[in-house]
């Protein structure tokens, strides 16, 4: 998943202040499931990291099916993770993926940076055994090639108590030792299951308030360009107040970018911790609770045959759309 | 024991070994120990095997780009994570990688698979991406099967290496299998491939395909056989020509089949394209027995993606084809006489309208050239264009009342042999020369003369058409009409016959033939024209559709660019002259760029445009599809402009035209 932080926020949150590495917020990683002996209140979960540095990081997300626990972290940014903000309305950011050119063209593992020089294309990083304690049952990660991933999708649903504290520690990899802490969010549920949105007009989104006292906050995303051709992205992180607004200015300018196949969306609530890792990177811990409501663009009919589609229009199988005659 | 993917259907697998003796089907080839894999019943989502052709054809579908004619493609992944397992996708199914991955490769046990932008931008470029994603497809005329990778695709020799090999293990046609390098860099990695990777060009894989269609559809019509000189006076719009070579010309006919392979942009397919008429080419079509046993006979020509075929019809089927198939007549918006100022392209538009509106503002008084110029010049810096200005057609319209030529067409129509071909060609080849002898109303020549020494400094100007009649939308009227250069002298002789030469061409046989087929009104079409510096000693010139011709879907978005160095033309080229083809991936990462054909005026290695001069053409197209999608493509169906463009003499590109591409009308 990208996380992408507000210009607000990320002035706020920038990394390069509190060092993790060490396990800056006192936990020991030595418990078993129960955050490793971390008092919630005492965790200091420090927000994400600025998108300059993200070398990655774990999620934990529990959705309406199944949880699973998901990571990797490269040696650097991929020079096209580094996104250009288009405009910010509220809450909401435009995001665009630049596509930079590189003459001549780059090799193979190699990648264009966004001055036009080839560089190594950054490598996923073996951080040794990954634990996550605080979870309904402890989960204990190696890496996967290639890749280096970690992954764990065997996690009951939902996988903790909301409001306990969840500690990652790394031990043994390509970078020292680090620990992370989060704090369980409470489980999101959508004020409406279908959100209709409409060229032209805000979108309202709603949902469940969360416990009193909760630092969590609540992403909303939105792909309405399935097949990928779109640089453009959108993305809202709202306080968790039980609602938020996307203003028709970022609507719009991410309709206008395209739209195929399926509208999908997501709302998370979470809580996010970073560490300093290596020469100056960052890494990221995530816990959410992520629901995915049914996506609707009014005037806009995704489709698998022509049946679906309203008169005069035919459907485009491979983009998934109805198009006109 | 080898298992068989069937998850949508839930069916029990169809196992099989390799050494099976089951299943009945035959067409194993080339394998010899091979059987189907397959079940007869139910849709498979894949498989880990192909053991027969039948195999092959129930996983297979069209490829997404039919840039090589006459393929079937199922798609590939190879999943290093899980003991790099090999599977053979549904690609009518799943058409694209993604949608099989993430539904059966993603979780329970596995890592989970990301959203689609995220794969995307990690599956094809990172050096330690989990899946190695590509395609076996079949080209039935040489009749090979290849692996290929997506043209942007950066895997390195091991990866396309061991994928191959797990490919060439699971199917019955591993012994030939052959690797196709789709794009530059790819054929650059192919390089390094081990003796066990056997390559196949692009060239190659031409050189054993005969058949090329060109614009799909059927027609009926009577099959004659013409040489490429013979279609340059008027043919019978009712003829399938088979034609000896590529003619620069032909009026309407009902279809074409060349000997020769043609390139889409070639001007015999921008035609049939408009005109919605099957267009093919067939090497050594022209000695064809099989066609030439039809001669003269009315057919039905079918051209279909994979195939084609032609069969014997009794003229009265061909009648009642053409009564209910005959186009619609097609009306044009009236000349706006009411502008008789000469325009900066800069400043055409009104900036307060919807470019909708303001295009509809300008076409009827300067045409559908010089009104896209003007629209195109709002775009910014990101198009390079000639400074240019626009004369409207009330000279035009002012020129055929002062010199009554509107009477003698009108009396000209008259004559009791008009309805003859040759007559007419004859009657309006001489009227073609009264409008050009007529005089220049010497007002309109000062003020384009003030124009050119003002704002030119007396350059010479190329001079070009520009009716309300073209470039629209429904019809582009591509090439019917004639530009012209001037130079600037002090009489402005040079400037005068430039412009009565582009106003006669509304005269041409071959232009009057074309507008008669559409049912146009003669005299409600003005010439109007687009007046830009000329060029001299342009170092490269082209044409560029702002999408992917061979993908309608639009899931491989690309830029389609015929290149040639000089002055050479792309669409017109001179017998035995081939210029680059080329596939410009632009939005892709690294911009991939798949050379389909090469011109032959260059050295072999060298190409026409360097990398840096595609990239800056690239973003001009990207910026002009973008400008006019609002007007052109709103309706989210294909939709592309047609560009020319120069590399003039000093290296600079410049856009000189951009105007809607026709696309795909018979189909």
């Amino acid at each position: 998943m990208r996380t992408l932080w507000t210009a607000a926020f990320l002035a706020l949150m920038a990394c390069g202040g509190d060092d993790k590495g060490d396990d800056s917020s006192g936990g020991d990683g030595g418990g078993g499931d129960d955050g490793g002996g971390v008092v919630p209140a005492e965790v200091s979960v420090d927000g994400g990291c600025a998108q300059e540095v993200r070398w990655g990081g774990f999620v934990v997300d529990a959705s309406e099916d199944y949880a699973v626990v998901d990571g990797q972290v490269l040696e650097a940014v991929v020079p096209t993770a580094v996104l250009t903000e288009i405009i910010t309305v509220g809450d909401c950011t435009i995001w665009r993926r630049e596509n930079p050119f590189c003459d001549p063209s780059c090799d193979p593992g190699e990648t264009c940076d966004l001055s036009g020089t080839c560089v190594p294309y950054p490598e996923s990083q073996d951080l040794g055994q990954v634990g996550i304690e605080g979870l309904s049952s402890a989960v204990d990660m190696a890496p996967v090639e290639p890749g280096n991933t970690y992954f764990d999708t065997s996690l009951s649903n939902p996988p903790w108590t909301p409001g306990d504290a969840l500690t990652l520690t790394t031990e043994g990899g390509a970078f020292e030792s680090s620990t992370l802490h989060t704090l369980a969010p409470d489980e999101l549920a959508l004020g409406a299951s279908t959100w209709e949105l409409t060229p032209g007009q805000d979108f309202g989104v709603s949902w469940s308030a969360p416990s009193s006292g909760a630092t969590t906050e609540v992403v909303l995303e939105l792909r309405i360009d399935q097949h990928g051709a779109t640089p453009a992205s959108l993305e809202c992180v709202f306080p968790d107040t039980g609602s938020g607004n996307v203003a028709s200015d970022t609507l719009d300018v991410l309709i206008d970018a395209g739209l195929t196949g399926f509208p999908a969306g997501a709302l998370k609530r979470r809580t996010i911790d970073h560490a300093n890792i290596g020469s100056g990177g960052c890494m990221e811990f995530i816990a959410s609770s992520s629901r995915h409501p049914h996506v609707e663009v009014r005037g806009y009919t995704p489709c698998r045959s022509d049946e679906e589609c309203p008169e005069g229009q035919t459907c485009n199988e491979e983009l998934e759309r109805c198009e006109d005659l | 024991m080898k298992r068989v993917v069937w998850f949508a259907a839930a069916l029990m697998a169809c196992n099989s070994d390799k050494d099976s003796t089951g299943g009945e089907d035959t067409s194993t080839e080339p394998g010899s120990s091979w059987d189907c894999v397959l079940a007869e019943v139910g849709t498979p989502d894949g498989s880990d095997q192909i053991g027969c052709r039948d195999d092959f054809e129930r996983l297979a579908s069209d490829p997404l780009d039919a840039s090589i004619p006459g393929a079937e493609s199922t798609k590939t992944i190879v999943d290093r994570v899980n003991d790099s397992e090999l599977v053979f996708i549904n690609s009518e199914l799943y058409p694209i990688h993604y949608e099989y991955a993430s539904v059966f490769l993603s979780g329970n046990g596995l890592p989970i698979v990301p959203d689609l932008g995220s794969f995307n931008t990690t599956e094809y470029y990172s050096p330690d991406r989990r899946f190695l994603l590509g395609a076996v497809t079949w080209y039935a005329e040489p009749g090979v099967y290849v692996y290929e990778l997506a043209p942007y695709d950066t895997a390195d020799v091991d990866m396309i290496a061991d994928a191959f090999r797990r490919i060439m293990a699971s199917s019955y046609f591993g012994d030939e299998l052959l690797f196709h390098p789709t794009s530059s860099a790819i054929e650059e990695v192919a390089k390094s491939l081990p003796d066990d990777v056997p390559i196949i060009t692009t060239d190659e894989l031409f050189a054993g395909i005969t058949y090329q269609p060109l614009n799909l559809g059927t027609s009926m019509g009577q099959l004659t056989f013409r040489t490429s000189n013979e279609v340059e006076d008027y043919v019978n719009y009712r003829e399938i020509v088979v034609l000896d070579e590529i003619p620069n010309d032909i009026s309407v006919v009902a279809g074409t089949i060349t000997g020769e392979f043609q390139t889409p942009l070639a001007h015999i397919n921008v035609l049939a394209q408009n005109r919605g008429t099957p267009n093919m080419a067939l090497r050594g079509a022209y000695e064809d027995s099989a066609l030439r046993a039809l001669e003269g006979k009315w057919v039905e020509l079918t051209v279909d993606a994979l195939d084609w075929s032609i069969r014997e019809v009794t003229e009265s089927e061909a009648d009642a084809w053409w009564n209910a198939n005959r186009p619609e007549p097609l009306t044009v918006r009236p000349m706006d006489t009411s502008v008789s100022d000469l325009l900066d392209c800069a400043t055409l538009l009104d900036p307060e309208l919807s470019l909708e509106d303001a295009i509809d503002a300008r076409v009827s008084a300067f045409g559908g050239k010089m009104t896209h110029m003007g629209a195109m010049s709002m775009i910014g810096d990101d198009v390079p264009m000639p400074r240019c200005f626009g004369i409207p057609l009330y000279w035009y319209d002012q020129h055929m009342q002062t010199h009554g030529l509107w009477d003698a067409y009108q009396a000209m129509t008259e004559d009791p042999d008009w309805i003859e071909p040759s007559t007419r060609a004859d009657l309006l080849k001489d009227f073609m020369q009264q409008v050009e002898d007529a005089e220049l109303d010497p007002v309109f020549l000062a003020l384009v003369m003030d124009k050119v020494e003002t704002d030119f400094d007396s350059i010479k100007m190329r001079f070009r058409s520009s009716t309300n009649a073209e470039d629209l939308g429904s019809f582009s009227g591509a090439g019917l009409y004639d530009s012209k250069s001037g130079s600037w002298d002090t009489d402005g002789d040079d400037i005068s016959d430039a412009i009565k030469t582009v106003w006669a061409s509304v005269w041409n046989p071959r232009a009057w033939e074309e507008r008669e087929y559409w049912g146009i009104s003669h005299t409600d079409v003005g010439m109007a024209m687009l007046v830009n510096p000329t060029y001299d000693d342009e170092q490269a010139n082209g044409v560029a559709i702002t999408a992917n011709i061979f993908d309608s879907s639009g899931l491989e978005p690309a830029f389609y660019i015929n290149a040639q160095v000089g002055e050479e033309s792309v669409v017109l080229p001179d017998e035995g002259v081939t210029t680059d083809q080329i596939l410009y991936y632009y939005d892709a990462p690294g911009q991939p760029v798949v050379y389909i054909r090469r011109s032959n005026l260059v050295d072999e290695g060298e190409t026409v445009m360097s990398n840096a001069e595609l990239y800056e053409l690239g973003s001009a197209l990207s910026a002009i599809h973008a400008y006019f999608q609002p007007v052109y493509g709103s309706g989210g169906g294909f939709y592309a402009m047609d560009t020319e463009f120069k590399i003039t003499e000093d290296g600079r590109l410049e856009v000189k035209q951009a105007r809607p591409y026709p696309g795909w009308q018979s189909d």
